[in-house]
């Protein structure tokens, strides 16, 4: 019984936890970096909460300079640079809990290089779109050589199991019977 | 238990190789902007499935053995000191295992060299073959169990398996002649040209078909393997269009400029496998009674009728001039490739050769 009531408590710690991290996070400090930009007759700050890597998601949150209507609706997309082998990037938007004018947001960037984060802002002043630079670092860049090594392992060991069985079947394994019908 | 497992196993990997099909369209057609895209959960879900029904089968024959149930050393072997399971379902594991760790490392490659890495890369070569491994196992499961049986009704029916299997197999060997038919079609050895259409086309024809001949000695083998083939490249041309449209709207994505107005991978699938395959069968029953010479005078035409086939499928002449070399020469570069053609065609008879030579005595 006792288990029981443990596995419950424990239970619904979890579910809360769960809950509260389906959420957009509030954001601890200060962002890593920030820049004004203006979206069409809106100026913004834009406020990055982690340094741009490839491969992971951005944080980042849309504060109104100017205090900014409460109705002001926001669009976000990374787009590729001319030099970047990647498509544009749709980013998730909700609100943002420090800022009750802002939003936050979260995007991917699956590669390395030069993004904009490409804002679309509609509000009582009508539509605007404005832009913020992204530099998404590049992991660690293992050498080609070493990527092959590793990625040519299961032939290798097909190679290896094939001559394997080969070996231990014999020359006479296929020694042609009558035909089976 | 065994063979019912061998099925499950043999649509795990279909639907890996359909997948995968869904996903050369979706890189090619919308681009990959995370890892998990529906058609990269379509092809993880595959792998899984080979991979935990291998390991639940590994576990249950270790159990029957441990219970005298009809597992011993004559049908099974041992492994790692505590199973006691067919040597094929731990290379399928294992297959399975390599397949699912290429996907962080593509990952990973992907965000350094971007989002059109061409098939032959590292961990593209690791994923497919990690796959094909883990079909290979299966195989070798399936001929496990018909090299037992006495012959009659219940072996005809495996080795139909067997076929089945192998053909699913040779289909995802064949995902690789889409880099045949992309910008990287035309391929390079110092200032030697050649299309790598009819290589890869050449390789992979012999491994199927001359296995299929030698491992079951049915007639009409290697037209079943190539039924196989032709079925997956059919559930290909179905699947994937309404499966793009569908998660495309979805997503509420959008198509690149690039989209191709064609089913990538299905286009790339050679319909003159068929043929082929009748005239190894045709040519098997007539070579049958030279014991000794049946083996290399078929490895010898299965080779020729490769090369041949070359001819026949060659969906990289109406697309590489089109799209990527408006000069190229059709004839010229077929001709070209002709030396390199043949040694494939020669090296995948061999290949035929030594997979067979496992599998036809295969019995743990």
């Amino acid at each position: 019984m006792r288990a029981l009531r443990s596995l419950a408590v424990y239970g619904m710690l979890i579910v809360i936890w769960l809950a509260a991290a389906g959420g957009v996070a509030a954001h601890n400090g200060a962002p890593v970096r920030s820049f004004a930009v203006q979206v069409g007759p809106y100026p913004v700050t834009v406020n990055y909460w982690n340094e741009p890597h490839a491969g992971q998601p951005l944080r980042f949150t849309i504060v109104p300079r100017e205090g900014g209507p409460a109705t002001l609706h926001y669009q976000a997309e990374a787009v590729p640079g001319t030099m970047v082998d990647a498509v544009p990037v749709r980013a998730q938007m909700g609100p943002d809990p420090d800022n009750r004018y802002g939003v936050a947001g979260e995007v991917n960037l699956p590669v390395t290089g030069q993004w904009l984060l490409n804002i679309d802002a509609t509000g009582s002043a009508g539509p605007g779109s404005g832009d913020a630079p992204i530099i998404a670092a590049s992991p660690v860049v293992m050498p080609e050589w070493l990527g092959w090594l590793i990625g040519l392992l299961p032939v290798w060991a097909i190679l290896g199991f094939v001559i394997a069985q080969a070996r231990r079947a014999g020359s006479r394994a296929l020694i042609a019977t009558p035909l089976r019908v | 238990m065994r063979l019912a497992g061998a099925a499950v196993l043999g649509m795990a990997a279909a639907t890996f190789a359909v997948g995968t099909a869904w996903d050369i369209q979706w890189h090619t057609a919308v681009g990959r902007d995370r890892t998990f895209t529906p058609p990269h959960i379509l092809m993880l879900g595959g792998i899984a499935l080979l991979g935990l029904v291998s390991l639940a089968l590994i576990l249950l024959d270790t159990w029957r053995a441990r219970r005298g149930q009809g597992v011993n050393a004559a049908n099974s072997s041992r492994m790692f000191r505590v199973f006691q399971a067919p040597v094929g379902l731990a290379v399928t594991g294992f297959g399975a295992a390599l397949a699912a760790l290429a996907f962080p490392f593509d990952d990973y490659w992907h965000t350094i060299y971007g989002i059109d890495v061409v098939l032959l890369a590292p961990f593209h070569v690791m994923l497919g073959f990690g796959v094909i491994m883990a079909e290979l196992g299966v195989l070798y499961l399936i001929a496990g169990e018909a090299n037992r049986m006495t012959a009659g009704r219940t072996q005809r029916a495996t080795h139909v398996g067997f076929l089945v299997q192998l053909g699913i197999t040779l289909s995802t060997i064949m995902l690789y002649l889409v880099q045949g038919t992309s910008a990287q079609g035309l391929m390079h050895i110092g200032s030697y040209s050649y299309v790598f259409y009819p290589v890869m086309l050449a390789l992979s024809v012999p491994i199927g078909l001359l296995t299929a001949v030698w491992v079951t000695r049915r007639p009409g083998a290697a037209t079943v393997t190539a039924l196989a083939v032709l079925a997956v490249r059919a559930l290909m041309a179905t699947f994937v269009p309404g499966a793009m449209s569908a998660a495309v709207a979805a997503e509420g994505l959008t198509y690149r400029p690039s989209a191709p107005e064609f089913i990538v991978t299905s286009n790339a699938m050679p319909l003159g496998i068929l043929g082929a395959a009748l005239l190894i069968d045709a040519l098997y029953v007539v070579l049958r009674r030279r014991a000794t010479l049946v083996v290399p005078l078929l490895a010898l035409a299965g080779a020729l009728i490769a090369v041949a086939e070359t001819l026949v499928d060659q969906p990289w002449a109406a697309i590489l001039p089109k799209y990527y070399y408006v000069d190229m020469n059709v004839g010229a570069m077929w001709l070209a490739s002709l030396p390199l053609t043949a040694l494939a065609a020669a090296l995948g008879a061999g290949l035929a050769l030594l997979i067979s030579r496992g599998l036809a005595a295969a019995r743990q």
